[in-house]
Parts: structure tokens; C-alpha cells; sequence
């Protein structure tokens, strides 16, 4: 390991597409990085979760588990009108209904809460809450509250709130300021293009529907406050909390031991975080607030809807020379600009990109962040339009891909640390038969055509500071690991686990990583961006081996040798070149109450690189032209993250993200009625994710590799990329099979037959 | 949801009495009704369990060599009977295509056929909506991917249950039993309100029970199928469905699910030209077509006309060649 100068510096991090810059401390040392010689013993293994019989005996507890003593419940009763005044709330036979606790409406919660302002503004938000002994008796309470809300106008499509006379969405205006980037003379590459296609395509409203709902229980000790939260960043609940209610950060305690999902929906406090505080507060006991499915399906976030009209100049030997973008990005009643642009300037080589988004404010509930926000929705139409292409050009689809490979990040012209997209490339199409020929047309059934397609993806995943752990050794030998990270069900606990015992040379089994408990652990930034492993790995490796340096300073003395003359493999201390051992028990056991801690820091990225996670996917689908039902029979990944830390999980997150990307491609679609704005298929009948029946054959993995110059553990983040190439890949599929492309998603049967005409 | 008081009657009397009182209503699974009641959907004080019943759960064997089904027979049972599978294929692959294992363990005949319709405008509870207290079909002029391309009455409803078509294509007839005893009608008979009653889409009072649902003997065997056609690979309602049946007497009925108020048969002289048989291509085109003369799509569903033709072809293609 390499002393380096302690002090702060500046640094940059790239979080789900946005550039942050930050100045954060260096570590106190930079571990040698593990590149493909480092010897490791767990990492790269694929041990089962450390939570497993946790999770299978139903004993781990999530949120929506937590049961303090004498805890109430609140629910909200949320608004059926898309725009308009509340004029009169009145919820005195609420009050009276028996075992209701409190009531809050209109006016009642401190400005900064933003909770039940007396505007509403769109369907499915928030207008009161009712606290009740029980679930049942709050339900009744709901009912009983008497509103009047004068209905205006509203508007909840892009065109209706971009057109001139529409209503008045957000004070500010309707539309923000367009976002126009480029690149080199877009005009020029268009007139230098050989071939041009323009296309427009159109993706829908999707929801996160994380098995778990949204959801806090809040409890208060005198002025101190706990807050079980189903959260992706429990530091960032925690300063949401203070910094709304007027109470240091100190008196705020965020838990979350256990979650299921977040896919970006979950990255602070929210409306129900507040109502449980204020509650828990007025009432001066634990208070539950638990979105119902339909509140979770209505009002938690949604990636937003889409139009993108992208024109591609290219030369007959598929040479991109330009890349242009119009995109139309309706974003909700809030929300950040994650627009579907930045894809289009990062995946090809091309010098000239231009793109325009245009975010509109709507009568809708807001956008979050939801797994690779705007990356997902560009490649619908940037990998749409390459296929459209490559038929154009009549070069195979995987070739073209090839040929506008980017050596390097072409947004900012820097070199990647690592980026195997060829060797994915070439993977997946030896692993999916691309060049070999077609099976024949089944004769007894010659309306079920098949098809096939492939989608390529880039995604920042570098992870960066700031993220800190620790690392402490117990006189029993037992080592725990502490990081205010999160595990949302990704299998982080387990991946830290194995690098933190590899660090250490102890076994797994001895190491317990203790997350999600803001008092227990210091800071780790949110689980979000694909950032936890490359963050969060490089601080607990650190922490181990600042603690490993500690325990073999004791232990030289103990043994009397040179402390480099010592290694440590499988909890045990070893005489290099002899057989005496002792294990680090043994060696804690004679220090007594003398503590082996260690402390480990996130460093900052290499300066001017790209760090990125790619790959392709290629998908085989069967249509019914009769019908317009689409199946997909099977899927190849291939996708780059460097290390792999656990190649079980990491195909687990492979296959989670091209289920997600099958629902978005298919099936998924939140639907506004356009006379009201109610939402109307807020449940999990009515909005179709994909079933088990679903499911095709899934073949993912990642190519082997390591990329030492990202962070000193090798490892890039991995969770929101394999969503990006599927829709896109299983959309090409199913224009393969047809002969005529379907320029809207989801490829529902009704689109399908109309394009077939 | 409000409280309920819940009773396990002892026989079919006591069932009887007890729905006799107010707001009192049947409960056979409870996957539709519990839904209904949580969501402030429908109305109950008193749910009176209609499983456990004598004859209730069981299939027998009619005179006439058909079978007899008791109301509360769980869909499952339905699916994986022996005596149905052999009988009534059409029926069991209908049954089997309902849901999910969990709805299909739990889901009985009788809940099945009473239960309400899946119509977003009413499950949200649009108040312009007809079946909500309104005067209207919000569906009309809305979102209506999923709507009745039949117009039928005011409201563009679809029933959703996949068996009630299977059902219509084998000339099953339905009993009622209340108290003022037992009554019998044909299964369309049970849905020809739906588009216009505002409480209920299967015409059955409050205080009767689907005791039995009686499949005659002459439609047992033949050439029998069913076809579903959904969006996803399970756990999907109909987009649309076709039950058919030719009998061994050579007699054909073609029966659409997923494109009006209730099972919809196609019109008679296309079933005789089917029975007919001899069909080519040619003929099961002009027929398709002719089937599907007089529906009415609205904006968003004519896609369903499109899927019932691709499926009538089917169906003429197995039992007409
Ligand atoms: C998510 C979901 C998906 C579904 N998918 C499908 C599908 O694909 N295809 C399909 O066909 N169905 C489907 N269903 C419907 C399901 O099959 C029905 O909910 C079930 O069959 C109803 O049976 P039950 O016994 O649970 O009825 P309950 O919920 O107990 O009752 C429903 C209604 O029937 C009345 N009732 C019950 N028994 C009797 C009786 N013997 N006589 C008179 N009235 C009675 C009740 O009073 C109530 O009004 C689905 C339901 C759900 C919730």
C-alpha cells in the first residue's frame, strides 16, 4: 500500500448521468489495486447472501414489518381531481370515528413539510391524513372527511401544457428552458451523410413497482427521533428529516435494515416520512405510514414519458456523421431534467451530435429517478434508430455497432479506464448464434414469425467519494464492518462481506457488515447511480486493511517476527516461510480489551477518464401476427463492470434489469384517463409487470475483466445497465420479425396489428 | 374495510336465511368480493360463506350423461376434474386459464360468474360511470383498449370470466336457487343485462345462490377448444377468447369472450354454415367476416375485431374442415 498526502481535494462524480464536483479528504493510504494477479480468495467467488436464511425464514424484517409498541397508523387520502382549490375540508365525523387518533389536513403540517398545501395539482396527491389505532379504523376515518376542491382546468400530456393557451401548471411556467448539446456541426455531418433516416418514436410512463411500498415508521424519545425508512440513502433521509422539522442531525436516527427495491423511487424523505414524524410527535408515539399500492402506484415516482425524433446521417459503409435529437420529455408535476440526450452523445463515435430536450411540467405525479433515468428511454430511440440503419444500409446490426465503436468517451473526448464492449460483442453473438443461419418458418403455424435484434449500452458507473467505513476486530476474532450504505436488495451486504474478508484475510464467515443505520455507521452516499460497490468496496477494503496492518503489528509482537513477515489467510496469522500460525482470535485473546479498528476512505476517480459500464444485448422473440401478441423466447447479455465481485449476484442484477426492460418493452404503461387525469390502472393487475410465464430464456453474464485504474478493487457498478439494451434489443427483435417497425412502446397487441396495418 | 360479520352456514337453508337479511351477500373465495369491499366498491355487513354446503362442491353425473357442477367447485377443481377434462375440454382449459394458481385454489364457479366487471372507469370509481351511480360510460370517449366492441346498453363493460364462455359454447344452463326455490335459465340469460344493470352484471338477486350449473350431455366430447388471447404469458383477463364446440350430433356453437357485456355467441347461420363443414380458406374468411358484421369498436379497441376474426378462423379451421 502507498502512503499518499492526506488533505482535501477536488474531485468530480458522476451520478446517474450528472457530473458532480465535489472536494472531499483523501484517504490516509491508497491500497495497491487488485488487478488480474491479485490473489483473492472470496471476491470473484459466489458465495449464497449472507442474509439468505434471513430472507427465506421470513425473519428478516423490512420496514413495512417494524412493530414498535403502542405504533399507530396513518394513511393519506389522496385527491381524484387533477388540478384544483380545496374550498372546504372538513373531517369532524372523521375525529369522531372510534379509535382515531389525529387528523391532518389543509394547512396543518409547517410549510416546509409541503404537506397538504390547498392546491392540488395533480390525481393521487396527498390532501389529508388520518392516524387510527388500526389500519381498518383509519380506512373508515378516510371515508368520513367531507372535501369540496373547485376543479380548474388542467393539462397532462406535453402538448397540452406546451400549447399556448394551456393552463397554468407550475408558477414558474409550464416549460423550462430547452437543453441543447452539441458537438462538432450536426448540419455538416448531415450534409457529408451518405444515407439519413429520421424516425420518432414515443416510450410511456413507467413505475418503479418495488415489491415493498414506500413507507417510514417514526418514533420519539424526548427530542430525539427514529425513523425506520425503506430507503435508498439513509444519511440523505436522515438530513431531510432535520433540515424540514428544525432539529439538528444529531437528534435523527434513519434505519433500514432489510428493503424491497428501489429502482430510484427511494432517495429521501417524503410525504409519508414527515406525516409519521409530525404525527409520531403530536401523539408522542410510534407512527406508521405505509403507502397502500395504490398510493405507491399513483404518487412514488415514475420514469417519465418520451418523444424523441432522432435523424442519423451516416456513409454507406455505416460511418456515423451525424447524430441529431428532438426529445419531448413531459416530466410530472416535478422532478429533474434525466432526459434521454446524454446516451446519444456517449455511446457512438461520431463527431457531430446535437440534441435537444424540451421538459414540460404536467398535471401528473412527479418523475424520480428510476433505474438508468433517460438512459433507458434514449436507447429506444438512438439503438432504435441504428437498427432502422443498418436495414437502410443493409449491414448487419451488430457490424454497425462495430464500426462506430467509441475508443474513446466521445462527450468529452478522455480515455475509459476500461471498456470491453468488442469482447461483448463478440460473446454474445458466439452465445447467441447472430451469424448462424435461420431456423425455418414453422410450417403449421405460419403466422408466428420470429425475430431478432440487438441493442448496445454505456452507463456512468465509476461510484466516487465521499464513503467511509469501518472495520473493528472483537476479542473473539469476530470482525464487524460499518458502513451507513444500504443493501436495497441487490446483495450489497454480501459483496462488501467478501471484499472486506479478502482484505482482512479472514474468513467469511467471520465477517458481519453492519448498513443501514445512521448511528452505527459513517457516512455512505445513496444506493443510486450503480455507485454502492464502486464506492463503497474501495472504503471497506481500506477499513480491513488498516485494521489487518494493526492486528499484524500486535501479532509481531506476540510472535516475535517482523510484522511483513506475516500474512493473513482464512482468520489465521501465518509465519511466512515456517509453520507457526496463530489465530486472530488467539491474538485478540491475549490483547484483552485492546480494540483492532480500522478506518477506511473512498479516494477520488482518476482525473480525465471515463468510467464506464457497457454492454449488448441480443433478443429472440416470436409474434403472432393474427394477434399481435409478443413473446420473448430468449435473451444474451454480455455486459463489462470490470471485476466481478460475485458473478451469482451479478446475473442476478442482470436479470433483474432485462425483466424490468421486458415489462417496459411490452407491457408497462401507466395510464392517465384524459378527461380527468385520474390515474387507472394504479395496481398490480392493471399494470402489467412481467409475469413468470414471461420469462424467457435469460443467458447473462460478464466478460471477464478487471479494471484496476477505476478504484483499487477493480469493480464498476453493474445494477442499472442491463435495463438499458433490452426494450431496445427485444423492439428490434419484433421489427425483424414483422418487416415494419413499432414506434411506440409498449408493444402491446394494439400497436403491433396497427402497424401491420 | 367496514367490519363484516362472517357466517359458515350449516346447510342450504340457513345459507338461504341468512342472505335473506339486509346486506347480506354470498361469499364463495372471496377473490373478488374482499377486493370489491376494501376498495369501498361494493357494500356488506354480513358475508354469508357458500363453500362447505351440501352438493356445493362436487361434480356429478347428470341423466342425460352430462355433468352437474356445484356452485362453490373451486376453479381448480374445474381445471384438473377427470370427469370435465374427458367431457368438457373446453371448460377445464378455460378454468385453467384463469389467473393465478393462488386465484384458481381459492376462486369458486359461482363467485366466478357473479363477479363484477374488471372496467377501469368503475374499479377507480369514475362517478359519471353508470355501474357507480352515474348515467354514463366514461369508456366511451376514454381509455377503451380493454371495452366491449359489442354495444350491448349504456355501459361498455366486458365480462371477464374465461369459464362463462366456455360455459355458453356447451349449452349450460345455470340454477338458481332462492327462496322461493329453484330456478334454471341459460347461461347468456345470466349476463343479457350486464350493459344496463347498474348493480351487478350477472342478473342473480341478492338473496339467490348459484347452487348448480348443469352442462347437457349432447355437448359432452366432439371437437371442443378454447383460446385465450392476453397480453402477457399469465395472470391476464381476455383480451378476447373463443370457446367452440361441435357435438357429436354435428351441431356447432362459436362463443366470443372480451368483446361484450357477456359471453358472446356469433350469430346462428355462421355456426350452421360451420356445421356444415367442408370449409376452405376462402369460406373461413367470408365467415369470420360475416360473424363480425355488426360490432361497433370504439376509438381505441378496433384491434379486438382484428383478434376475434384471427381466432373465429381458428376455431372454424378445427371444427369445420
Ligand atoms: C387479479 C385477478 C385476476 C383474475 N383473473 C381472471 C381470469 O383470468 N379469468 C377469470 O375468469 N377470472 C379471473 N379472475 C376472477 C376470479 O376468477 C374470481 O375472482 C373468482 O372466480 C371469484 O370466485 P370467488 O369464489 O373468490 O368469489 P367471491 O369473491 O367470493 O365472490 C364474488 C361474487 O360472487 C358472489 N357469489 C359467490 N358465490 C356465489 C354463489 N354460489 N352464488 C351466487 N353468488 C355468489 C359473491 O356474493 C360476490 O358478489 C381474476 C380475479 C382477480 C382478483
Amino acid at each position: 500500500m502507498a502512503e499518499v498526502k492526506s488533505g482535501f481535494i477536488t474531485t468530480t462524480v458522476e451520478v446517474e448521468g450528472r457530473t458532480e464536483t465535489r472536494v472531499v479528504e483523501r484517504p490516509a493510504f491508497e491500497p495497491t489495486p487488485w488487478g488480474t494477479d491479485a490473489a483473492l480468495t472470496h471476491v470473484g467467488q459466489s458465495p449464497p447472501r449472507v442474509d439468505a436464511p434471513e430472507k427465506v425464514t421470513g425473519r428478516a424484517r423490512y420496514t413495512a414489518d417494524i412493530q414498535r409498541p403502542r405504533q399507530a397508523v396513518a394513511l393519506f387520502l389522496r385527491s381524484t381531481v387533477a388540478k384544483g382549490t380545496i374550498t372546504h375540508f372538513d373531517a369532524t365525523a372523521a375525529r369522531a370515528v372510534p379509535g382515531v387518533l389525529a387528523v391532518m389536513g389543509p394547512g396543518d403540517a409547517p410549510a416546509k413539510t409541503r404537506l397538504f398545501p390547498s392546491a392540488i395539482s395533480y390525481a393521487g396527491q396527498p390532501i389529508a391524513a388520518v392516524c387510527a389505532e388500526s389500519e381498518s379504523v383509519a380506512w373508515r376515518a378516510l371515508r368520513a372527511i367531507v372535501v369540496q376542491i373547485d376543479s380548474l382546468p388542467f393539462a397532462a400530456t406535453f402538448e397540452a401544457t406546451a400549447a399556448p393557451d394551456a393552463p397554468k401548471v407550475r408558477s414558474a411556467g409550464n416549460l423550462a428552458e430547452p437543453i441543447v448539446v452539441s458537438r462538432g456541426d450536426v448540419a455538416a455531418g448531415l450534409a457529408a451523410a451518405e444515407v439519413t433516416i429520421t424516425r420518432e418514436y414515443r416510450t410511456p410512463v413507467a413505475l418503479h413497482s418495488a415489491m415493498e411500498p414506500h413507507g417510514a415508521v417514526a418514533e420519539w424519545e424526548g427530542d430525539r427521533l427514529t425513523i425506520w425508512e425503506s430507503t435508498q440513502g439513509i444519511f440523505r433521509t436522515r438530513n431531510d428529516v432535520a433540515r424540514v422539522l428544525g432539529i439538528a442531525q444529531s437528534q435523527v436516527r434513519v434505519i433500514k435494515e432489510y428493503m424491497g427495491g428501489g429502482f430510484g423511487a427511494k432517495n429521501g424523505a417524503g410525504a409519508h416520512t414527515f406525516t409519521a414524524a409530525l404525527l409520531a410527535k403530536q401523539l408522542q408515539r410510534p407512527v406508521r405510514c405505509v403507502l397502500e399500492r395504490d398510493g405507491e402506484q399513483m404518487d412514488s415516482g415514475n420514469r417519465p414519458a418520451t418523444t424523441q425524433r432522432v435523424t442519423l446521417g451516416a456513409r454507406r459503409d455505416g460511418t456515423l456523421t451525424a447524430i441529431r435529437l428532438d426529445a419531448d420529455v413531459p416530466l410530472g408535476i416535478s422532478g429533474w431534467e434525466g432526459g434521454p440526450a446524454q446516451l446519444y452523445h456517449e455511446l457512438y463515435a461520431c463527431a457531430n451530435v446535437h440534441t435537444t430536450e424540451r421538459f414540460a411540467h404536467i398535471n401528473a405525479s412527479g418523475m424520480q429517478a428510476f433505474r438508468a433515468p433517460g438512459y433507458a428511454e434514449g436507447a429506444i430511440g438512438l439503438e432504435g434508430a441504428m437498427n432502422a440503419l443498418a436495414t437502410t444500409l443493409g449491414i448487419d446490426p451488430l457490424e454497425l455497432r462495430r464500426r462506430n465503436f467509441a475508443e474513446r468517451d466521445p462527450r468529452l473526448d478522455r480515455a475509459f479506464t476500461g471498456n470491453a464492449l468488442r469482447q461483448c460483442y463478440d460473446e454474445a453473438a458466439e452465445r447467441f448464434g447472430w451469424t448462424a443461419p435461420r431456423p425455418a418458418p414453422d410450417r403449421a403455424h405460419p403466422e408466428r414469425v420470429r425475430g431478432r435484434g440487438v441493442a448496445a449500452q454505456t452507463w456512468p458507473t465509476g461510484g466516487g467519494p465521499p464513503a467511509y467505513a469501518t472495520a473493528r476486530l472483537n476479542n473473539d476474532g469476530s470482525i464487524e464492518i460499518a458502513s451507513g450504505t444500504q443493501d436495497l436488495g441487490t446483495g450489497a451486504r454480501t459483496v462488501l462481506a467478501q471484499i472486506a474478508a479478502d482484505a482482512f484475510g479472514a474468513a467469511l464467515h467471520d465477517v458481519r457488515v453492519v448498513l443501514g443505520d445512521t448511528e452505527r455507521a459513517p457516512y455512505a452516499g445513496n444506493s443510486w447511480g450503480s455507485m454502492t460497490t464502486a464506492s463503497v468496496g474501495p472504503a471497506v477494503r481500506m477499513a480491513a486493511e488498516d485494521a489487518r496492518a494493526k492486528l499484524l503489528d500486535a501479532a509481531s509482537q506476540l510472535l516475535n517476527v517482523p510484522a511483513d513477515a506475516l500474512e493473513t489467510r482464512e482468520s489465521r496469522i501465518i509465519v511466512r516461510d515456517s509453520d507457526r500460525t496463530m489465530t486472530f482470535a488467539e491474538v485478540t485473546g491475549k490483547l484483552g480489551n485492546v480494540m483492532i479498528q480500522g478506518r477506511g476512505s473512498r479516494g477520488p476517480n482518476p482525473s480525465d477518464r471515463a468510467i464506464v459500464t457497457v454492454g449488448v444485448q441480443m433478443a429472440e422473440v416470436e409474434v403472432d401476427r393474427m394477434t399481435g401478441v409478443v413473446r420473448v423466447l430468449r435473451i444474451v447479455a454480455a455486459h463489462d463492470c470490470g471485476r466481478v465481485i460475485n458473478p451469482t449476484l451479478a446475473r442476478s442484477q442482470l436479470e433483474g434489469g432485462i425483466l424490468q426492460g421486458l415489462g417496459y418493452a411490452l407491457f408497462e404503461e401507466r395510464r392517465l384517463d384524459g378527461a380527468t387525469g385520474v390515474p387507472l390502472n394504479p395496481s398490480l393487475h392493471d399494470y402489467k409487470i412481467p409475469t413468470m410465464a414471461d420469462c424467457p430464456a435469460i443467458d447473462a453474464w460478464c466478460v471477464q475483466n478487471v479494471d484496476a485504474d477505476a478504484n483499487h478493487t477493480g469493480a464498476r457498478g453493474l445494477a442499472e445497465p442491463p435495463l438499458i439494451p433490452t426494450a431496445p434489443a427485444i423492439a428490434a427483435a419484433v421489427a425483424d420479425a414483422l418487416g415494419v417497425e413499432v414506434s411506440e412502446l409498449p408493444l402491446t397487441p394494439w400497436r403491433v396489428l396497427a402497424a401491420l396495418g | 374495510m367496514h367490519p363484516v360479520r362472517y357466517h359458515r352456514a350449516a346447510n342450504l337453508a340457513e345459507a338461504l336465511a341468512l342472505l335473506g337479511t339486509p346486506d347480506a351477500r354470498a361469499i364463495g373465495g372471496g377473490t373478488d368480493l374482499l377486493v370489491l369491499l376494501k376498495e369501498d366498491l361494493t357494500r356488506a355487513s354480513t358475508l354469508v360463506d357458500v363453500r362447505g354446503l351440501a352438493l356445493s362442491e362436487t361434480v356429478t353425473a347428470t341423466d342425460d350423461g352430462g355433468l352437474a357442477l356445484g356452485g362453490a367447485l373451486r376453479i381448480a377443481d374445474i381445471a384438473n376434474d377427470a370427469a370435465i377434462r374427458a367431457a368438457y375440454p373446453a371448460l377445464a382449459e378455460a378454468a385453467a386459464s384463469v389467473g393465478t394458481v393462488a386465484l384458481r385454489n381459492m376462486g369458486t364457479l359461482g363467485g366466478n360468474l357473479a363477479q363484477r366487471t374488471r372496467c377501469w372507469y368503475f374499479r377507480r370509481g369514475a362517478p359519471t360511470c353508470l355501474k357507480r351511480g352515474g348515467s354514463g360510460c366514461p369508456a366511451r370517449s376514454g381509455a377503451n383498449e380493454y371495452h366491449a366492441i359489442v354495444e350491448s346498453g349504456p355501459c361498455r363493460t366486458v365480462h371477464p370470466s374465461d369459464p362463462a364462455v366456455a360455459l355458453a359454447a356447451l349449452d349450460a344452463r345455470v340454477e338458481l336457487t332462492g327462496p322461493a326455490g329453484v330456478r334454471t335459465l341459460d347461461i347468456a340469460a345470466l349476463f343479457a343485462d350486464a350493459a344496463r344493470d347498474a348493480t351487478r352484471e350477472a342478473a342473480i338477486a341478492p338473496d339467490e345462490l348459484i347452487t348448480r350449473v348443469v352442462l347437457p350431455g349432447a355437448r359432452a366430447g366432439g371437437v371442443q377448444r378454447y383460446e385465450k388471447v392476453m397480453q402477457r404469458g399469465a395472470y391476464d383477463f381476455a383480451l378476447v377468447s373463443c370457446a367452440a364446440s361441435r357435438a357429436e350430433d354435428g351441431t356447432v356453437r362459436i362463443v366470443l369472450g372480451g368483446v361484450a357485456a357477456g359471453p358472446w355467441q356469433v350469430n346462428s347461420s355462421v355456426e350452421e354454415d360451420v356445421a356444415i363443414g367442408a370449409l376452405d380458406d376462402e369460406s373461413i374468411d367470408a365467415l369470420a367476416e360475416r360473424a363480425m358484421y355488426d360490432v361497433e369498436p370504439l376509438a381505441g379497441n378496433a384491434y379486438k375485431v382484428t383478434i376475434a376474426q384471427a381466432l373465429l378462423r381458428r376455431a372454424m379451421r378445427a371444427l369445420g374442415t
